[in-house]
């Protein structure tokens, strides 16, 4: 008997499957190396890795929950819209069970509390900054540099419209409305700078600050720099534009540095801040944190992926993390050899939370929806920017409290 | 004479090739762009491809469980068809042969159902299918099919079964045959283009539906057909090469039938559409 | 055990399987669906009656907009497939039972897109009207646009490009169901109006139409029923918003989202509203479907 079990190769013992769900299609092959790196330390555990697109990631995600068939641990989105989930009751509380969330710093586990009773429901894997991309190479070949104001960066435009290259790519199409809202959140803070964020969270500044309104001119009177149609485009086709050589420049997220360089090797790029009117030495960005990884109550293998979350909220995974995906990791102590990356890293340390995302996103109607749903219209100049930003107030305003400090 | 007819008759014969070519050329499209890269798509959209390469259709099958798919679209279609049949068949015919006072609210009954409005009682039934474990099951999505079949099949096979002679079972009682061998034996093999049109509808709607496993199906493994090509347009907005092979091959299995079945389909509709 | 009675229960037994499976899955939740319309609701639990309560917070911002809003691109999805799709689909149909050589061929043809799926024909008219796509390719050889199109992501043209592929899929339907209408018109009629010496729009307009009633009534009544029904091709097309700016939005994709979630992709429900929103989608349909039904059956001309 014991001999029979011996003859059995170790292959067929079944190892734990851990089911994670994840809207990052476009890291799936990073994703998979870098839990290979888990299960090689960690053979009695598989990672089992399913992705949906993002448009329909929350929603799949909390239909799969409220019938009781979720996964083992799943990518949430952040601040406003971690709460439906925990209120529910999907997920765990992980203070206790993952202590390594605490020592992080608040700009990435702020993206993981509940307001409700303001634990820790996920461990939190990136600050993202928002700033604009640019392919080094076009710039040299229309003899321009970064620019230091805004104006320089019209003029640069203009440079590479007249060299014919399209000086930016940007998606318009259904489904890609928040790469246009993210676009506003690039340019905000050099438009109503870094204590705009917190004036509004006191209530002292709206929407409908000419500040703001000012930022959403600002985008308008960058389209004529966008590509032929790009109302028509969406998300991915746009980073096509930029990462095959097309278009000079791309108004994105931190995000965008691995799956460029996964889909480009060859592409030579770099990233600036959006300059302001005025040249600063420290310019502004946007950051947040993006999300994080939470434990599902209704799972039946709590151990198995605590161990992949507390694995999670190491600096090993935070080093790997950046090395992979080449996202700044949720601990900004780790370096990089990525010069873009460390880069981002450092911009980071100038940044003021994403205004929408962060601040508005706590209940329907959020600022993200009305913007992302609203914005093509003032692309397409059916709607003022005026006109946005008063419907955008109105719509909050059915639930935003100001806080009282 | 004969060639005034002609050209009267020409205005009418180049609107409806003209529809024709509306209908077609898409497709065409479709067809061709399987074979062809996305830059070559680009370049020329009706052009027939320079290579005919399977590439597309190789991606398209790997990147999704297509074969997975198609298998489950297929046994959920069957099981809803063959059980819709035998249930419907056997609820129609009392209802439609038999005195019972009863019998015309039984079949109002039914025949609502034709026009309730089913997509606006998800939520319940999603709370249903919740409490008999139901979910993310092929057996969940069959037994919904049928629910929502069986008005439909109800009216088809009692507006059938009406016109048989009244004599008919009277014949076979008196030989001693019992009810359930009446209506197998006896009334349906009179009723067969009622069943296949009941057969054809239902598998037509229960194949390409797309709402119900939106809402009740979350893995990848339990994916139908259409619920799959949706998630993977939605994915590979740039590929339009594999993309269009994914259309292809979700395609074929219909076009398929529809070439072996279009005479009996054109002749079901037409009588469906004639009794009202 | 008599006769009657063996009948009876012989018919009991043959109508149960059926009834069964209905009444579970579909009276059943529709029911519960109405009654529960009237309570409040937090997340997927009822916390009390409240009568109109939710109906209420429909008809205000800042649901108002959503719910008029798609209210009325259901009824322009009508309206487009009445005349896009049943009335050219009336002519198709008569000009096809004039020919009777190719006619049987040809309406196979037109009725081909009706099998697909809307999923595969959303999908595959998205690629063809995408920048880059044949319809650009068409219009630009043809001169009629220049530039990428966009005419996806424009409020003003999205709905009615998506009702014209809806009616492109859907056409082969009334084609059908009219040309069966027609040949069902004894054929001495036409002959005595032909000889009368009337033109073939005046036959098709004065002599088939009224004929056609039933036909025709059974062709409104299933647009109408569908049209309410729109998700499919707005979900694959647009999104579950109803992109650009909730231009193509429909009752049931905003039902949808308030049911389950993705607004602009957060999972926030409201169950009561959604609910509520489906009980006067409920009462649209089978009162219209009624009303239709009384008024063709009033208009039918009985030989």
């Amino acid at each position: 008997m014991a001999a029979g079990g011996a003859l059995l190769p170790r292959a067929a013992y079944a190892a734990d499957t851990v089911e994670l769900w994840s809207w990052r299609t476009d890291d799936k092959d990073a994703m998979r190396k870098m839990f290979d790196v888990f299960e090689k330390a960690n053979p009695d555990i598989h990672v089992d890795l399913q992705f949906t697109a993002d448009i329909d990631y929350q929603n799949r995600l909390s239909t799969a929950l409220r019938g009781g068939k979720g996964p083992d641990i799943a990518q949430l989105k952040a601040y406003g819209e971690l709460q439906p989930l925990v209120e529910a009751g999907y997920l765990d509380p992980l203070n206790d069970s993952v202590p390594g969330i605490a020592t992080m710093p608040q700009s990435a586990s702020g993206g993981a509390v509940a307001k409700s009773d303001g634990k820790f429901y996920g461990v939190p894997y990136s600050i993202p900054i928002l700033c604009v991309f640019y392919n080094t190479e076009l710039f040299d070949k229309a003899g321009i540099k970064e620019p230091t104001t805004y104006a320089e960066h019209i003029d640069n435009c203009k440079k590479l419209k007249a060299a014919g290259i399209i000086p930016i790519a940007t998606g318009g199409a259904s489904g890609t409305g928040w790469e246009l809202e993210l676009a506003v959140g690039v340019l905000g803070p050099s438009v109503y700078g870094a204590d705009f964020y917190d004036k509004m969270m006191k209530g002292q500044a709206k929407f409908t600050d000419p500040k703001f309104v000012a930022a959403l001119q600002r985008f308008k009177d960058m389209l004529p720099y966008y590509e032929d149609g790009f109302a028509g485009t969406d998300y991915t086709a746009a980073t096509q534009l930029f990462v095959s050589g097309k278009a000079a420049m791309f108004l994105g997220g931190s995000f965008e540095n691995g799956s460029f360089r996964a889909q480009n090797p060859n592409l030579k790029f770099s990233v600036f801040a959006f300059p302001g009117d005025k040249p600063d030495p420290n310019p502004v960005v946007s950051a947040f944190c993006d999300g994080s990884y939470g434990l599902v109550d209704s799972s039946g293998k709590k151990d198995q992926a605590l161990k992949v979350l507390n694995w999670m909220a190491s600096p090993d995974f935070a080093q790997l993390f950046a090395d992979s995906v080449g996202w700044p990791a949720a601990r900004p102590e780790i370096k990089s050899n990525d010069p873009v990356l460390s880069k981002m890293i450092a911009m980071q340390k100038n940044s003021t939370p994403y205004l929408t995302l962060v601040g508005y996103r706590w209940q329907a109607p959020t600022a993200s929806d009305i913007i992302q749903s609203e914005i093509i219209d003032m692309a397409t100049g059916k709607m003022t920017p005026e006109k946005l930003a008063a419907d955008i107030d109105a719509g909050v305003s059915t639930w935003f409290q100001p806080q009282s400090s | 004479m004969k060639t005034l007819g002609f050209f009267k008759a020409l205005p009418g014969w180049v609107v409806l090739l003209l529809w024709a070519v509306v209908v077609v050329l898409p497709i065409y499209a479709l067809f061709v762009s399987c074979f062809k890269t996305t830059a070559q798509i680009y370049d020329n959209p009706l052009a027939l491809p320079p290579q005919w390469t399977g590439a597309n259709f190789v991606n398209a099958w790997n990147s999704l469980s297509l074969g997975q798919n198609l298998l489950n679209s297929l046994i959920v279609t069957v099981c809803a068809v063959i059980v819709t049949i035998i249930v419907s068949a056997m609820a129609a015919y009392p209802l439609s042969r038999y005195d019972l006072r009863w019998g015309p609210w039984m079949l109002l009954l039914f025949l609502a159902g034709i026009m309730l409005p089913i997509r606006l009682a998800s939520i319940e039934l999603f709370d249903l299918m919740k409490r008999l474990d139901l979910l993310d099951s092929l057996a969940g999505l069959v037994f919904v099919y049928i629910a929502i079949r069986i008005p439909f099949a109800v009216f088809i096979f009692a507006n059938f079964m009406r016109t048989l002679p009244r004599e008919l079972e009277e014949a076979a009682r008196i030989d001693g045959a019992g009810e359930l061998r009446i209506l197998f034996s006896v009334i349906l093999p009179m009723i067969l283009p009622a069943v296949s049109i009941v057969a054809i509808f239902t598998a037509i709607a229960v194949w390409n539906d797309f709402f119900f496993p939106l809402i009740f199906i979350f893995s990848d493994n339990n994916k139908t057909i259409p619920l799959a090509i949706a998630g993977f347009v939605g994915q590979y907005r740039t590929d339009w090469g594999t993309i269009f092979a994914s259309l292809g091959i979700s395609l074929a299995p219909v076009l398929a039938m529809y070439l072996v079945l279009a005479r009996q389909i054109r002749e079901g509709i037409g009588t469906t559409g004639a009794v009202k | 055990m008599d006769k009657r009675t063996r009948l009876h229960l012989a018919a009991i037994g043959f109508i149960l399987p059926a009834l069964v499976i209905y009444a579970l899955f579909v009276l059943y939740p529709l029911v519960i669906s109405l009654w529960g319309s009237f309570f409040q609701w937090r997340g997927v639990r009822t916390t009390g009656f409240i009568g109109l309560g939710n109906f209420a917070r429909l008809f205000v911002f800042p649901n108002w907009p959503r719910f008029s809003g798609a209210f009325w691109h259901n009824v322009a999805w009508f309206v487009g497939i009445m005349i896009f799709q049943n009335a050219v689909g009336l002519i198709f149909a008569y000009l096809l039972f004039r020919r009777r050589r190719f006619g049987l061929f040809l309406q196979s043809v037109f009725f081909f897109p009706a099998v697909l799926s809307p999923v595969i024909v959303g999908a595959l008219w998205k690629l063809l009207l995408a920048p880059n796509g044949l319809a650009e390719w068409l219009l630009n050889s043809a001169g009629l646009h220049s530039g990428r199109l966009t005419v996806l992501s424009d409020g003003g043209w999205a709905l009615w490009v998506l009702t014209a592929i809806d009616a492109w899929n859907w056409m082969g339907l009334p084609v059908l169901i009219f040309a069966a209408g027609l040949r069902q018109i004894p054929a001495e009629i036409f002959e005595a109006a032909r000889i009368d010496g009337a033109g073939a729009a005046r036959i098709l307009g004065s002599v088939a139409l009224p004929l056609l009633v039933p036909a025709i009534s059974a062709v409104t009544t299933l647009t109408f029923i569908n049209s309410l029904n729109q998700f499919d091709i707005v979900y694959v097309m647009e999104g579950v918003a109803g992109a650009p700016n909730f231009a193509t939005d429909t009752l049931v994709t905003y039902f949808y989202r308030l049911a389950f979630g993705s607004v602009g992709s957060t999972g926030i429900t409201d169950t009561g509203l959604a609910l509520a929103l489906g009980t006067i989608l409920f009462l649209i349909v089978t009162l219209g479907t009624i009303f239709l039904l009384r008024m063709f059956d009033r208009a039918t001309v009985r030989p």
